[in-house]
């Protein structure tokens, strides 16, 4: 059984290439060019998947990315893509492919054998019977998923690579079918950047199939001129195998490029697909238009396909899906395919054609060939079970709404439907525009925009060839005027193509059965989701009559094809129900994306590694060496502790936390925000952004600064330094620095822009190492000795400038610690050399490098507060018992200030904030743990505040923690009883917040 | 400070960096360290201020948004209308900013931002598919030769110039020129990456 449904000639394939690949187990082979549709057709592989509901056999419906029933899982294990369209997934050698529907497998499915469960789900079934409890729904939906199939997703660390590509351009074309490479042409003689995307692996759309020729000859011939064209010119960007995802505000379009889905599982050749992100002065819209299937009973019996797609499979693949043709059309074009099938050699049974008459070019011709044709009927039925073997046919009247007489059976194995054809309005609808029903062409079409948008081609529901090519020229040529290149006409010469006479199209949608649509076998409408018009109708029945609710309740296009089949359809079934028109019902629009995106080509080369900067200090290589672990603070990477050999990480910060408080400790303090502020007015401005009073702050001292928010709540803190009378250096959080700069920029420029400030942040130009312990002076003057370190001449809060291992610093001598401390910059060119050479000097002294977890644990026994882990932005100065920190006599208020008053922030029994021991020394309480005051109250306790940081001290023996609890600065020496998810209650004393060193005498030695 | 070698050593901020050069590419890569780099702020509106600096530097301030003017040594790019960048080759960015700020009168600041910045620059027949891989801004017809804008590559904020049909570079900070570095290196992939040290 090798292809036996291959034609002897013809197509645009390769016989001399056989690719050979396997569907749901078995092997097949079929040849370069082929998609994996036509392979299967080839191979008469009937069914391709289950139906999601029902478990009915499915095989293929159309030819490109409207298919609802092929819908495949390509490939296996961690490179494998859920819900590729088998029409559209090209044929390469080794292809795997499974069907994403049917379990265990689509010829023998569990739920078809078990009775068939959708009869027991009619629309609404979800809301209906699973609504309660709602606890379980998780548990149905699991095995709801499970049998029906929705595809899986890898599980396993994808291999392949994607990334992403920005564009710029005059015009972007979305379609490369006539229109959309005429308007290329157009576009691109002028000059114009121009880029067209095309979702198909060879441009031309309907060119490839079609029959009549332009300028005479085949129209391949003029595809494969244009083609070398466009891909001559230097501003035109081809892009084929293009699927434009989304169209979005601005004329921002993303475009997903597979580059090698064609070549192999895993990509031969870098990225695997490539997401376009295009920004465009114009779109050209020419996606074409769809074409619609009529509805009848049992229509999704593998065998019915779309009249144009079995003329895409014969013409362009060389592909006959069947033996013995039915067609039912409402429209002429329906002919074309019994036409071709004719001229393939097969037999055409007859064409049932809903209207009483036609005149136009292709009934002539079909006419001529001697082709059966039953005017004023129509296919009512299809026999079969997993494969056509009849159509029932019967005269219906001439409004489509009745069947007026006797049906009959006719023999065959497909049937070609057509109901008409659908612009593709998706991509016009992704911005917002909503499309506009049009009796004339019996479809929608796109709606106002707000877009620089223009549409041509089928789209505009122009589908003869010869209006196609030439507005598609007109158009190019005036996108590219509207963006500024050429006079807006055109000077390619129209090419000339026969016009095809037509006769007037027939607005049919749901056939009539001659049994009612509740009685009558099943009429598919979206075939992906198994909505019915029975289920349609039962929808409005039940009261749903705006089509976004009937869309909803019954799952109509919601599936991976966005309805692209089923959606006007259904649309047209519920109108009738309801007694209106469609206009009058509307229509749903649609949404990003098109069609189903991988994941991979969303996230390009954001991942990993690379997917946020990593931010490092000039003293990373050092940390690393040295065996840091690290913690991320915003982007930055900062050590966390340095353990030793065999360490515990308590350990390690036991040991990093005495050496500091016994000698000497190291820290990378780079990471701090680091601000320069410039300008006479620069000291009013920092009494108006801090708390306390900077008029007085002299030359060559430090101050520590509290910033507020409006609201009165702490924001960020620092120490800031005067430089010069008018220039001052002001640091900030690490976290909190970029932050920081633009709250300062937007008080400046929006409030006071008449002070004279500049500011510039300066955080990367310094690199910060600070040196604490009582023997931090000791080594600072083994490696600097223009500065004189007398403690009463440089004083705790001093600065000063001085050049420390060879490299000009400015050395602060400020302490998170509480030790003596000095705080060295250099430029961080020379960060690394200096901090070794502090690490030299240090030596005897055995100076200890620490990192961020130390750092806390030090500045916790001190009481220090570090912004955004003892605060969170709804805590006062006033909470955090830093009155002092608050200036009485400032001429002009400051940020904040205001709140104060606020009777929410002036009441006395807020959360404040306090020391705690616990009463167990050895247990260290979990930071965010909610304190009560009675531990025996029941369920819902009173909280009555929580632990802000928690700590073991080794200097103090003892675990410790900093918390805010309500009235807490009243309470000290009374017990809170903080109750755990597990079980433990444990209770801790509130104490003061300082627990070493109270009165601050270390820092001043 | 006699106990210790203080033989000074400075490190550009990609000191670290194994860099493995491919034989021939097409992106051209290099890191142009310790330059000068002072971020100017003042009035261009103020006669004293723009002759005063032109004065300096031997060059006309760029009061033109998103212009640069440069000579063999100097250049200096309008980065928002009261800002200036000053890159000096020669990094003597310790005698400009004394020289400006002797000459300089009025509101105005100098800062030496050289230790946070460094220069990359890209160049090669490719390095145009490497910054539409890289970065939103249109390249192409929005980045004439000389001139300045402040935009993103990849992720990091960046201070990009056209040096030439084929030759950008930008201005990095120093904390993000490893991640921007590794960005190069995973995108180039394609085009092969010849490393000029």
């Amino acid at each position: 059984m090798s292809q036996n449904k291959r034609l002897d000639s013809g197509g645009r394939i390769d016989r001399k290439k056989v690719i050979n690949f396997s569907f749901d187990g078995k092997s097949y082979k079929g040849f370069d060019g082929d998609t994996l549709a036509s392979a299967l057709l080839a191979n008469g592989v009937d069914i391709i998947a289950r139906s999601f509901k029902y478990s009915r056999p499915r095989g293929i419906t159309g030819h490109g990315s409207e298919e609802p029933n092929g819908v495949i899982q390509l490939g296996t294990g961690a490179s494998t893509i859920p819900n590729v369209r088998a029409t559209q997934q090209e044929l390469y050698a080794g292809l795997v492919a499974n069907p994403v529907a049917g379990w265990p497998s689509v010829n023998f499915d569990l739920m078809a054998t078990l009775g068939k469960a959708g009869a027991m789900m009619p629309p609404g079934f979800y809301y209906k019977t699973f609504m309660y409890p709602q606890k379980l729904w998780m548990t149905y939906e699991h095995f709801i998923r499970k049998a029906a199939g929705l595809g899986k997703a890898p599980t396993a660390p994808d291999p392949d690579t994607y990334d992403k590509v920005n564009h710029h351009c005059d015009v972007m074309i979305v379609g490369a079918g006539p229109a959309g490479l005429s308007a290329a042409l157009a576009a691109a003689k002028t000059g114009a950047r121009v880029i067209i995307a095309d979702e198909q692996n060879e441009m031309g759309g309907s060119l490839l199939s079609t029959t009549q020729m332009i300028n005479g000859a085949p129209a391949s011939a003029w595809l494969k001129d244009t083609i070398e064209a466009l891909e001559d010119y230097s501003n035109v960007n081809v892009l084929p195998r293009s699927t434009v995802m989304g169209y979005y505000d601005h004329n921002f379009l993303a475009v997903i490029e597979r580059r090698t889905d064609h070549l192999g599982e895993i990509s031969p050749r870098g990225a695997r697909q490539r997401m376009h992100r295009v920004r465009a002065k114009q779109v050209i819209l020419a996606p074409g238009a769809q074409e619609r299937p009529l509805i009848f009973a049992n229509n999704d019996i593998p065998g019915v396909m779309l009249a144009s797609s079995i003329s895409v499979y014969l013409n362009r693949y060389a592909v006959a899906p069947g033996n013995a043709l039915v067609v039912s059309t409402a429209n002429d074009s329906g002919y074309q395919a019994a036409i071709d099938w004719h001229k393939a050699g097969r037999k055409v049974i007859g064409i049932a054609d809903s209207r009483a008459q036609s005149s136009g070019e292709l009934v002539e011709e079909a006419k001529k060939l001697g082709l059966k044709i039953w005017f004023s009927h129509a296919v009512i039925e299809a026999k079969g079970s997993r494969r056509v073997y009849a159509a029932t046919v019967a005269p219906i009247n001439a409004e489509g709404t009745q069947v007026t007489g006797a049906s009959q059976n006719y023999d065959c194995d497909i049937i070609a439907t057509s109901g008409g054809w659908s612009p593709v309005v998706h991509l016009s609808c992704h911005t917002g525009s909503r499309p506009v029903w049009n009796d004339d062409i019996i479809g929608f079409l796109p709606g106002k925009t707000v877009q620089k948008q223009h549409c041509v081609g089928s789209l505009m529901g122009q589908h003869q060839l010869s209006d196609s090519l030439e507005q598609g020229l007109v158009i190019g040529a005036q996108a590219a005027c509207e963006a500024g290149f050429g006079d807006g006409s055109n000077s390619i010469k129209v090419p000339s193509v026969d016009l095809v006479k037509t006769g007037q199209a027939q607005a049919l949608f749901l056939v009539p059965h001659s049994k009612s649509v509740s009685r009558a076998p099943k009429q598919f409408v979206d075939m992906q989701n198994d909505v019915t018009a029975a289920g349609i109708e039962l929808a409005t029945r039940e009261g749903f009559e705006s089509i976004e609710h009937v869309k909803r309740y019954t799952a109509l296009g919601f599936g991976t094809d966005q309805g692209k089949l089923g959606n006007i359809n259904g649309m047209a079934v519920a109108a009738q129900s309801l007694n209106k028109t469609i206009a009058e019902t509307g229509t749903t629009i649609f949404r990003p994306s098109y069609t189903p995106t991988t994941f991979g080509a969303i996230a390009g080369r954001d991942t990993d590694s690379l997917f946020d900067p990593i931010r490092y200090t000039a003293m990373q290589s050092w940390h690393e060496a040295n065996g840091a672990l690290f913690e991320d603070v915003g982007q930055w990477k900062r050590p966390w502790y340095f353990p030793k050999p065999g360490e515990t990480m308590q350990q390690t910060l036991d040991r990093e936390c005495l050496a500091t408080r016994n000698s000497v400790g190291i820290l990378d303090a780079s990471t701090l925000g680091k601000i320069d502020i410039q300008g006479k007015d620069a000291r009013e401005f920092l009494n108006r952004v801090y708390t306390n009073a900077w008029s007085k702050l002299a030359v060559g001292k430090c101050r520590y600064g509290l910033m507020l928010k409006e609201d009165g709540m702490i924001m960020d803190d620092g120490v800031t330094s005067c430089i010069a009378d008018d220039h001052f250096i002001l640091t900030t959080t690490t976290g909190g620095a970029a932050n920081v700069l633009e709250w300062l920029e937007l008080w400046h420029q929006t409030e006071w822009p008449e002070l004279d400030v500049y500011m510039t942040s300066v955080t990367d130009h310094w690199s910060t190492m600070t040196i604490s312990g009582p023997n931090s002076r000791k080594v600072l003057a083994k490696v600097c000795d223009d500065i004189d370190l007398d403690k009463d001449s440089f004083k705790f809060m001093d600065w000063r400038s001085g050049t420390v291992a060879g490299v000009k610093s400015r050395v602060f001598r400020i302490s998170f610690t509480g030790e003596l401390s000095y705080e060295i910059n250099v430029q961080a060119n020379h960060g690394l050399h200096v901090w070794e050479a502090i690490m030299e000097a240090g030596k005897e002294f055995d100076i200890t490098p620490y990192g961020t977890e130390t750092m806390h644990v030090l500045r916790a026994e001190k009481g220090f507060i570090i912004v955004g882990q003892d605060t969170d932005g709804s805590v006062t100065p006033q909470d955090m018992d830093m009155s002092w920190c608050i200036g009485k006599n400032k001429e002009f208020s400051f940020i904040g200030k205001r709140s104060f008053t606020r009777p929410d922030t002036a009441r006395t029994d807020r959360k404040q904030f306090v020391g705690l021991k616990p009463k167990d020394a050895n247990v260290i309480l979990p930071e965010g743990a909610q304190a009560v005051r009675d531990p025996n109250e029941s369920i819902p306790m009173t909280m009555v505040g929580h632990v802000t940081s928690s700590y073991y001290s080794a200097v103090l023996g003892h675990s410790f923690a900093l918390a805010v609890i309500k009235d807490g600065h009243n309470r000290k020496g009374e017990s809170v009883y903080f109750p755990l998810a597990d079980g433990r209650t444990i209770e801790a004393e509130i104490t003061d917040y300082v627990f070493y060193d109270a009165k601050g005498e270390k820092q001043h030695v | 400070m006699s106990n210790v070698n203080a033989k000074v050593r400075p490190d550009t901020p990609l000191a670290n960096i194994q860099f493995q050069s491919d034989k021939k590419g097409g992106v051209k890569f290099q890191e142009l360290g310790f330059y000068g780099h002072l971020t100017l702020r003042g009035n261009s509106g103020d006669a004293g201020f723009v002759s005063s600096v032109e004065a300096v530097l031997g060059l006309s301030l760029p009061v033109k948004a998103l212009s640069s003017a440069s000579n063999a040594d100097v250049s200096i790019h309008w980065i928002s209308p009261n800002e200036w960048l000053i890159i000096s080759a020669k990094g003597d960015e310790a005698e400009l900013e004394a020289s400006l700020r002797a000459k300089l009168t009025g509101h105005f600041s100098v800062v030496d931002v050289s230790g946070g910045q460094t220069v990359f620059e890209l160049s090669g027949d490719d390095v145009i598919s490497l910054m539409k891989k890289s970065c939103g801004y249109d390249i192409e017809a929005e980045l004439p030769q000389g001139k300045t804008v402040t935009t993103h590559f990849a992720k990091a904020s960046v201070v990009m110039t056209r040096v030439d049909e084929h030759c950008f570079r930008m201005v990095v900070r120093r904390s993000f020129a490893d991640y921007v570095w590794r960005w190069i290196e995973d995108a180039t992939q394609e085009f092969g990456l010849v490393i000029k040290l």
